[in-house]
């Protein structure tokens, strides 16, 4: 072997970046707006933040954390054969599924007190934002379920592109919450 | 080359303009008043402007009745891209006239707020109420049709496909953008009312985007051997 030419590679379908590439920007005037109102009236944000469960938002992030890294484990496991993608994906909805549950579990908490989308500020931000985060997960679990039925039934081999995409799409909702865990549970 | 598919496409970029130009210089409702202007300041908001609000109406009806044309073409090619069965396009041939139905409601509630200039505030504010609501409200309606229309890119049964694959994307997208529409009654004010950056701002441009995607497709598509005719 003389001079190894790396070819650059894009994982997935190039179409599945110009979603995430869109995705991010809008995202980034979902959290420029937020930090905007956040600045008109710092008192009520802080004061708001305090009645969110920090333990239930950190056990969402490892969840999520977690799931990436089985997602990361699959795409390389179809590389090389694939004998194990259907436990990995199957990690991959577990953990996904187990997000949803949480999220159920702090919103139902948060309705029981009476606290719902419009009580104040504050709150409307967090139930849309992590609405239309939770409607990402419910896609991206879509995505997976249909994935992890493919891989029941055909090689691995075959299956990389779909694995790279919907693995690039499932770290989209990963960051994603890591940003917003951020912005509504942490920051001072 | 399929002229009426090219036809459908352009149909959609003029229903568009009339949109714009009914909403921005005859009813200057682009950007959209606030939702929290006291009742009396709103309802003069279309009886001062009795001309411009019935012209809109008029350029809304066509712009209205031309999304539908547009619709037609799009149908066509998804219907090709579907194959035989296509359930999923009559799904979608069904969405199209109320998805832009709202758009009809929108001003026939205008025009009557400004038809009897001597009405109850109260009253003329309800009917612009319902007009701008009209335009923000159908946002899940639009999350679905988007979503339903990039699967359906997304599953093209041909070997070359009708539409680029990354198009696919961008109607999912833009579905996903459209879900704040849907919550505007809560709010008067802010990010999430009738004009704020999130519920308005971001489905307006994406829907505009949008529309210039699928004109982009549609033209490209016209060219498919598929869709010639037989």
């Amino acid at each position: 072997m003389t001079t190894a030419t790396r070819t650059r590679h894009i994982p997935g379908e190039e179409g599945i970046w110009a979603f995430i590439f869109g995705d991010l920007v809008i995202f980034a005037v979902f959290f420029l707006t937020f930090i905007f109102y956040r600045g008109e009236n710092p008192e009520l944000y802080a004061s708001q933040q305090a009645l969110l469960s920090e333990g239930l938002g950190l056990l969402n992030t490892l969840l999520l954390l977690t799931s990436s890294l089985f997602m990361a484990q699959a795409v390389r496991v179809a590389r090389h054969g694939g004998a194990q993608l259907p436990g990995l994906l199957a990690a991959v909805i577990v953990c996904g599924l187990g997000f949803v549950g949480v999220k159920v579990i702090e919103w139902g908490s948060k309705i029981q007190d009476g606290i719902t989308l419009n009580t104040n500020e504050f709150f409307t931000f967090y139930y849309m934002f992590t609405g239309i985060h939770l409607i990402h997960v419910l896609i991206g679990l879509a995505v997976l379920v249909w994935l992890f039925l493919r891989s029941l039934r055909e090689p691995a081999s075959g299956m990389i592109g779909v694995l790279e995409s919907g693995g690039a799409f499932w770290h989209l909702v990963d960051l994603l919450w890591v940003v917003l865990f951020a912005l509504l549970y942490l920051m001072k | 080359m399929n002229n009426s598919i090219k036809f459908c496409a352009w149909a959609g970029q003029l229903a568009m303009f009339l949109m714009f130009m009914a909403m921005w210089p005859a009813w200057h409702i682009l950007p959209p008043p606030s939702p929290s202007l006291p009742l009396a300041e709103w309802a003069s908001h279309f009886h001062d402007n009795t001309v411009g609000v019935f012209v809109g109406a008029a350029m809304m009806m066509a712009g209205s009745s031309l999304f539908l044309v547009f619709g037609g073409g799009l149908c066509a090619c998804l219907k090709r891209m579907e194959g035989k069965n296509c359930p999923l396009t009559y799904g979608m041939m069904m969405f199209f006239p109320f998805g832009f139905f709202p758009l009809f409601a929108m001003l026939v509630f205008l025009v009557e707020a400004a038809f009897r200039p001597g009405m109850n505030p109260e009253i003329i504010g309800m009917l612009a109420d319902l007009g701008l609501f009209m335009l923000a409200i159908p946002g899940l309606v639009a999350l679905i049709q988007f979503v339903i229309i990039g699967v359906i890119i997304l599953r093209d049964v041909n070997a070359e496909p009708i539409f680029p694959r990354w198009t696919a994307y961008i109607n999912i997208w833009v579905g996903i953008l459209s879900i704040p529409g849907c919550i505007v009654p809560f709010f008067k004010s802010g990010p999430f009312a009738w004009n704020g950056i999130i519920a308005f701002w971001i489905p307006a441009i994406a829907f505009g985007i949008l529309i210039n995607v699928l004109f982009f497709a549609m033209t490209k598509a016209a060219k498919h051997p598929a869709l010639q005719a037989q």
